[in-house]
C-alpha cells in the first residue's frame, strides 16, 4: 500500500473511530513524522496530535512541539503527548497554550468550567472580591465620589451578609 | 476485612429494584478528584503515592456518614480478590490490573458508595443505585464530595474546574453511567437505531464492564462524555431525557414482541432456561446471553417463580472470581466452565423455575 501523501510505501497505519465513523490513514514514516503523528524518540503515536489531525486540524507546528517542562513536577510536555496523562495539577497552567485548544476540542468547544466549585475556593473568591471592593471604596471616598462609595458599601454589606459556609 | 463475606450478598447495583428496573439495571455516578499541589498518581513516586494514600485514608476515615466505610488496600490483595472487586464494580479494571503501588478502596456495607484511592486520579468517588435514579446517586456523591473537600484541598482552577490526570475528565470530573438491559431492541435489531441519536449529543455507549468491554447479553452502559462547560445538573438532565426515550423504545419493542411473536419469544426464553438448567459446560459469555433471555422472560412474566434478584445473583456469582470463591478453589478453563454449569443447574433447580 502506498502512502496517502507521497509515492513511498505506507508503514504507519492508523484507524480511529470518531463519532462512530471509522477513519483510516496510511502513511510512510517520514510523512507521519512531518505531520507530527509520531512521538519524537519512541515509536509511540502522538495521541493528541493524531486527535487534532483526525479532526481536520493542522497539528501543532514542530517548533511548538514544546520542550516545556512543568516547573512544579518536572514532567515534560512530551510525556503527556506520549501517555495522554498529565503530571500534576500545575501542568494545566504550565502547558496552558498547548492544552487549551485540545481541551476545547475534546469537550465540544467548551470554553470554561461550569458547575460545582469547592467551598474553599468559593470562600477565597469571595474574600478576594471583598478586598477589591474595599480598595475601590477607599479611593471613591478619597475622590469624594459619594454616590459610588454608597453603592460599593452596599455591595460589601451584601457580601458580608452572605453566610454561605 | 474478609472479602469472602461479600459473596453471600448483593451489592446495591444488583438489588434488582429501583425506578424502571425492568429496563434499567443500575445508575452510577463518579467524580474524579485530586489533592492540590501533589503529583497525579501515574507520575508520583511510590513514596508520594503512599503519602497521598495515607492522607486520603485519614480524611475518609473521619467522614460523618450514616454507615461506616471499610478500607481495603488493593495493592496487597491477591489477583483473584482484585478481580472479585472489579466484578462487584467496587474498583475499576485499571485499578485491579494496570496501576501499581499503594492504592485502595473504601466502601460501605450496602456497596452503594465506593471511594477509590490512587486510581488514575487520586480520588474517584462513586455512588451506585439500583434502577434509574440519577438524583439519588448525585445527591449521595455530591454530599460525600463536600465532606471530603472540608478535609482536603482539591486541585481546582476557575477556568478548567476540577483538575484531573487526563484532560478528558477535567471540569466537573463527573461521569454518570446508566446500565440498560435492551433485549427486545436487540431481538428487533433496533439497537443501532436507538443509539444513533446518542452520538449527536455526546453520550457514549459501552459494554457491561466499562471501557473496551463488549456488550454482552444486550447490556449497555450509557454515559456522558463531556465534562467541561456543562454543569453536573445539565449533564444529568441530558442523560435523563435520552434514557427515558430509550426506555420507551425498549418497552414498545417488548409489547410488539408479545403481540406479534409471543410464541417465538416464549420459546427463546424457555430454551435459555432449559440450557442453563441442564448444560454441563458453560462459558461466562454464554451464561450472560442466556441469563439475558431469562431476565427478559421474568419481566414479560413468561417465567414464574423466578425473582429478578435471583437472576442478578446468578449473573454475578457466575463471574470468574465469584465462582471460584463460591467453589472454594482456583479453577481454570474447562474446570471453571463445568463448575459454572453445575452451579447454575443447582440454583435454578432449587428455585424451581419453569
Amino acid at each position: 500500500m502506498k502512502c496517502q501523501f507521497c509515492p513511498n510505501p505506507a508503514t504507519v497505519h492508523l484507524t480511529e473511530f470518531l463519532d462512530k465513523k471509522k477513519g483510516e490513514m496510511h502513511l510512510c514514516e517520514s510523512c507521519a513524522r512531518e505531520r507530527n503523528l509520531l512521538a519524537d524518540n519512541a515509536e509511540a503515536i502522538n495521541v493528541p496530535a493524531l486527535f487534532q489531525f483526525m479532526l481536520g486540524q493542522t497539528p501543532p507546528a514542530r517548533q511548538s512541539a514544546p520542550d516545556a517542562v512543568c516547573p512544579e513536577c518536572g514532567t515534560p510536555y512530551a510525556h503527556f503527548r506520549a501517555q495522554g496523562r498529565l503530571g500534576c495539577p500545575h501542568d494545566y497552567e504550565a502547558f496552558r497554550s498547548f492544552l487549551a485548544p485540545l481541551i476545547e476540542k475534546v469537550h465540544n468547544h467548551a470554553g470554561r468550567h461550569v458547575g460545582k466549585v469547592p467551598r474553599r475556593h468559593r470562600r477565597r473568591m469571595r474574600m478576594a472580591h471583598r478586598v477589591e471592593l474595599e480598595a475601590q471604596l477607599k479611593s471613591a471616598v478619597a475622590a469624594e465620589k459619594y454616590e459610588e462609595a454608597a453603592r460599593l458599601r452596599d455591595s460589601i454589606r451584601a457580601l458580608g451578609a452572605d453566610h454561605e459556609p | 476485612m474478609n472479602l469472602n463475606t461479600l459473596t453471600s450478598r448483593l451489592g446495591e447495583w444488583l438489588r434488582g429494584n429501583g425506578p424502571e428496573s425492568d429496563v434499567v439495571v443500575s445508575t452510577r455516578i463518579r467524580l474524579a478528584r485530586n489533592v492540590a499541589s501533589t503529583p497525579f498518581t501515574t507520575r508520583a513516586s511510590p513514596h508520594q503515592k503512599a503519602e497521598t494514600e495515607a492522607r486520603i485514608r485519614e480524611a475518609i476515615a473521619t467522614l460523618d456518614l450514616p454507615s461506616p466505610l471499610s478500607y481495603v488496600s488493593v495493592a496487597s490483595l491477591p489477583a483473584i480478590d482484585r478481580q472479585f472487586l472489579v466484578e462487584r464494580q467496587l474498583i475499576s479494571r485499571e485499578m485491579a490490573g494496570v496501576l501499581d503501588g499503594p492504592r485502595g478502596v473504601a466502601f460501605d456495607d450496602r456497596e452503594a458508595i465506593s471511594l477509590m484511592v490512587n486510581e488514575e486520579d487520586q480520588l474517584r468517588l462513586q455512588s451506585m443505585r439500583s434502577g434509574f435514579d440519577l438524583d439519588a446517586a448525585w445527591d449521595a456523591i455530591d454530599h460525600i464530595d463536600d465532606l471530603v473537600e472540608s478535609k482536603l484541598e482539591y486541585a481546582f482552577s476557575e477556568d478548567f474546574g476540577y483538575l484531573t490526570a487526563c484532560p478528558t475528565n477535567v471540569g466537573t470530573g463527573m461521569r454518570a453511567s446508566v446500565m440498560l438491559h435492551l433485549p427486545a431492541l436487540g431481538l428487533a435489531k433496533q439497537i443501532d437505531k436507538a443509539f444513533k441519536a446518542l452520538q449527536k449529543i455526546n453520550l457514549v455507549v459501552r459494554g457491561l464492564y466499562g471501557e473496551g468491554s463488549r456488550a454482552l447479553g444486550d447490556f449497555f452502559q450509557i454515559s456522558n462524555q463531556i465534562t467541561l462547560g456543562k454543569s453536573e445538573v445539565a449533564s444529568l438532565n441530558d442523560i435523563r431525557s435520552v434514557i427515558q426515550e430509550i426506555i420507551k423504545y425498549e418497552r414498545m419493542a417488548r409489547s410488539t414482541l408479545m403481540r406479534e411473536a409471543r410464541q417465538n419469544v416464549h420459546d427463546k426464553v424457555a430454551r435459555a432456561l432449559g440450557t442453563l438448567q441442564s448444560a454441563t459446560m458453560m462459558t461466562s459469555e454464554e451464561t450472560m446471553e442466556l441469563l439475558s433471555a431469562v431476565r427478559l422472560g421474568v419481566h414479560l412474566k413468561l417465567i414464574g417463580d423466578l425473582a429478578p434478584q435471583t437472576v442478578n445473583e446468578l449473573f454475578i456469582h457466575t463471574q470468574p472470581a465469584h465462582l471460584q470463591k463460591l467453589v472454594g478453589e482456583p479453577l481454570d478453563g474447562e474446570a471453571r466452565n463445568a463448575a459454572r454449569a453445575r452451579y447454575l443447574r443447582t440454583r435454578l433447580r432449587a428455585a424451581g423455575a419453569e
